[in-house]
């Protein structure tokens, strides 16, 4: 879990991630923020599940 | 307290107000709203002229005793992310919606057609991207029972309208809890449908997968009215079975704050003929980090060109949308196998109890930060506490509603969340309006009776 950034920190943090040249950093936030919570699961163990890209249910009109 | 559509229908039949007088007090009611300290910001724009002449049309249709619906004069408030024709869609950005809109969305054209006087257009997180009302290009909106904590969003200015009197019906949309999450901050009552069950045409799509437009109002009864109105389907709420099953996942419920989870509970013990059954859902957990990996990665996919032009996002937003570009392929297939997951959780949590049960957010509305005013919040932990309970719903795409349930030692609304199967909107409604039933309602610190 990431601390509460103050508007101070956002907008230096905001700035490093749009720069090219640091993309890396940018991957390496994703990986902690987004990516890290779901690394555990093991998929094979639970019947090997294929995605759902979009929820069932017929559509209204 | 609020006005129901029932009320407005009454008073506009027995002639103690006509649709002209009713606009003239909401007209006057938002300019109030903004000369507040500070200014409650849930519109961002409201045409005034377009306001009285769709008023002045139903009061003529009233006179003449062809009203269309029961909402034919009666006010109805959209997000700005539907286009309303005459307004631009903005989605709460500084730089969409150059050009007004030249039609209505599908749904606000049906709302129109009942008679329902379009009234402007609400605020909104920008881009939808967070659960605040934060929005530092037209300022922040305010919950109505107190004006120093955020309305939650993304959904803010039309959850703040309904709460404070402004209208008995808002349009929202919800890709991780959008309508729920203010609605239940606000103190009123959210659905968020069955996906695909209410159109999208005339909606500026940020998350394909998981958004859904829906209605928020003031009563279940008048969330029923705009389900049907929306669906373009009559909607009887169903009688409901005894005992009523409510599915309690013990594990899930301790993500909320202590007071929070003892007023949802205490409402579902006031429940007559109702009995909590144990669930389990395994993945549960996982729907926040899924949810909120697909949210990211779809939503810097939708706003793509905005990105690449540099344009001036907030910082919050701006960051949310550039780790959503970052994330690996593999990791949002990853995240779509969770969805599966969940969907079969719940698909055999059904077999045991008719609707799943929660408090609609882990905490009571938190009080802005002072320096999120400006630049946006990024407060990871207070954003997971908002939506913890609500993303599975977008997941899976089966509905959700809340309806308030309770309140806090501050006197702050608490949400009950109710979840039910794929296309069982009605049985969702009728335990709200059960629940609604059988606890008290209070009225905002700030709101108005457009009704005298």
């Amino acid at each position: 879990m990431v601390s509460r950034l103050s508007a101070r920190r956002l907008r230096l943090v905001t700035r490093l991630v749009r720069a090219r040249a640091l993309r890396p950093l940018r991957a390496l936030i994703a990986e902690q923020v987004l990516e890290q919570p779901l690394a555990g699961i093991d998929f094979a163990a639970l019947g090997d599940p294929p995605p759902t890209y979009v929820p069932p249910g017929p559509k209204g009109r | 307290m609020r006005r129901t559509v029932a009320d407005f229908e009454r008073a506009f039949k027995n002639g103690c107000a006509t649709p002209r007088e009713v606009a003239e007090r909401f007209l006057a009611a938002v300019r109030e709203s903004d000369a507040r300290d500070p200014p409650l910001r849930l519109f961002i724009a409201v045409d005034a002229a377009d306001v009285r002449a769709q008023a002045d049309e139903a009061t003529l249709r009233h006179r003449a005793g062809r009203a269309r619906s029961p909402l034919d004069g009666v006010p109805v408030v959209v997000k700005d992310e539907f286009d309303v024709r005459g307004y631009p869609t903005t989605c709460g950005t500084s730089v969409l919606g150059r050009e007004p809109a030249h039609r209505d969305a599908l749904i606000v054209a049906r709302l129109r057609d009942a008679g329902a006087v379009i009234a402007g257009k609400t605020n909104l997180h920008e881009l939808g991207v967070a659960p605040s009302g934060i929005n530092v290009h037209y300022g922040t909106a305010r919950n109505p029972y107190d004006p120093a904590r955020e309305t939650g969003g993304s959904s803010s200015g039309s959850a703040g309208a309904v709460s404070a009197g402004l209208a008995p019906i808002g349009l929202g949309t919800d890709s991780g809890g959008s309508i729920r999450v203010p609605a239940a901050l606000c103190g009123v009552c959210g659905l968020k449908p069955s996906y695909g069950c209410i159109p999208s045409e005339g909606l500026a799509l940020t998350c394909w997968s998981l958004e859904h437009p829906g209605p928020l109002a003031g009563s279940v009864e008048d969330l029923r009215l705009a389900f049907s109105m929306l669906t373009n389907v009559p909607a009887v709420l169903p009688e409901l079975p005894a005992p009523l099953r409510l599915g309690v996942c013990a594990r899930w419920w301790t993500g909320a704050a202590p007071e929070v989870a003892a007023i949802a509970q205490a409402a579902l013990r006031r429940l007559p003929g109702a009995r909590e059954v144990a669930i389990e859902l395994a993945h549960i957990e996982q729907s926040l980090p899924a949810g909120t990996c697909i949210f990211l990665v779809e939503g810097a996919a939708a706003c793509e060109p905005l990105l690449l032009e540099n344009a001036p996002l907030a910082p919050s937003v701006r960051l949310s949308y550039e780790l959503g570009r970052a994330v690996r392929a593999t990791t949002f297939v990853k995240a779509n196998r969770v969805r599966t997951l969940l969907l079969r959780e719940f698909e055999q949590a059904f077999k045991n109890c008719d609707v799943v049960v929660t408090p609609t957010t882990g905490i009571v509305a938190p009080p802005y930060h002072a320096d999120a005013l400006t630049d946006g919040e990024a407060d990871e932990a207070r954003a997971d506490q908002l939506v913890r309970f609500t993303f599975a719903g977008n997941l899976t795409g089966m509905p959700a509603a809340t309806v308030p349930c309770g309140y806090d030692a501050s006197g702050l609304p608490v949400g009950l969340q109710i979840l039910a199967p794929h296309g069982q909107d009605l049985r969702a409604l009728a335990v709200a309006a059960a629940v609604e039933r059988v606890v008290e309602q209070r009225a905002p610190a700030v709101w108005w009776n457009l009704l005298a």
